[in-house]
């Protein structure tokens, strides 16, 4: 089945499901709301057989104005503007093995408090990579069984690869 | 198969050849310098120049330089590659293991300083920062040659030490820099 017709057909069930303006290196690129993300990819898993998640990744786009000059002025012209957004824009990409069909889903999340439902459970290799993007941008997935940092020691404070992370200087600085 | 002794000038042999003469200082280090250990041991990319040392061009061997599996039989550790604030207390931990004496090589930029990486959240801007260093290795990554020559140094660092004075430990180890977080 094409990726088009899984788009009508996700379409027809999940309101606000809609192609992103920013294409995924050539991957349809789909726009999911943040409560919708876990059904989708449970019907993509159980009807479609996209059996594998390639990465989760995450995006900061943050409304204070410093940061986002500096932000939009190195970002290609195709993605969307950041200016006010405040929000973390999360990226998945899945595949389908059997057919050779790749998408990414995107969502954003409000910046304050960042929470939004784990796949673990419909993708096993979700563990490790929901733990990373905890780790790295301090968005909390619910229903993650061992929701605990995974590359920086545990006595990292803050979560680096936020845009207004500020590093405080540990025992080894 | 002997020791060729005319090549070895602080030993001196008596005439019969059956009994030579040397100080207790110049039999330790000849020994020491001449079968250092290092440990199996590699964090980036400088560790496949390691490898590339230890292999059939370079020929590590040929110096007495054998790498081992274990801390408890090594007496060199090559801290090759960036040392991240996550692998800091194993290492640590693995430089408490190898026996006294003990000498480290600080290869590559980052091992030096932090490298490219001076100003990042996750890494150890120096690797004398954990632990003391005895030889400091610049290059990103240095070549096998270089690796050799840093050993050489570390041969003519140890030659110099003295039993008496040391109680073995070499001058930077004895003079507080063991202080270990």
């Amino acid at each position: 089945m094409p990726a088009e017709e899984i788009f009508l057909n996700l379409q027809a069930s999940f309101a606000g499901l809609v192609k992103s303006e920013a294409q995924v290196k050539g991957y349809p690129t789909w726009t999911v709301p943040a409560q919708a993300l876990r059904p989708v990819c449970d019907r993509l898993r159980t009807k479609f057989s996209f059996d594998y998640l390639d990465m989760v990744t995450a995006v900061d786009w943050p409304a204070s104005a410093g940061a986002v000059t500096q932000v939009a002025a190195s970002a290609p012209a195709a993605a969307p503007t950041a200016a006010g957004r405040d929000v973390f824009e999360l990226v998945y990409l899945i595949s389908a093995l059997s057919s050779g069909i790749r998408v990414c889903l995107r969502c954003e999340i409000p910046r304050k408090e960042p929470s939004i439902h784990s796949l673990y459970g419909i993708y096993m290799a979700a563990d490790w990579q929901e733990r990373e993007v905890y780790d790295l941008f301090g968005i909390n997935f619910e229903g993650h069984p061992n929701l605990k940092r995974v590359l920086t020691p545990e006595t990292q404070q803050g979560h680096p690869l936020r845009k207004d992370y500020v590093h405080v200087p540990d025992s080894y600085d | 198969m002997g020791i060729v002794l005319d090549n070895l000038p602080k030993i001196e042999a008596l005439p019969g050849g059956s009994i030579a003469l040397a100080t207790s200082d110049f039999l330790i280090n000849w020994s020491r310098n001449s079968s250092m250990w290092p440990l199996t041991f590699g964090l980036a990319c400088c560790a496949i120049e390691m490898m590339a040392a230890y292999a059939s061009r370079f020929d590590f061997e040929r110096m007495g330089v054998f790498p081992r599996p274990t801390p408890r039989q090594a007496d060199v550790m090559f801290v090759a590659g960036t040392v991240a604030k996550k692998m800091a207390d194993p290492i640590i931990r693995i430089y408490k293991q190898m026996p006294e004496p003990k000498f480290v090589i600080a290869m590559g930029g980052c091992a030096n300083c932090g490298g490219p990486f001076y100003d990042s959240y996750a890494v150890v801007k120096g690797v004398d920062k954990i632990i003391p260093v005895d030889v400091y290795l610049p290059g990103c990554p240095p070549r096998p040659e270089a690796l050799m020559y840093a050993v050489i140094k570390l041969q003519e660092k140890i030659r110099k030490m003295k039993v008496k004075n040391y109680h073995g430990a070499t001058a930077l180890q004895e003079t507080g820099a063991r202080k270990l977080s």
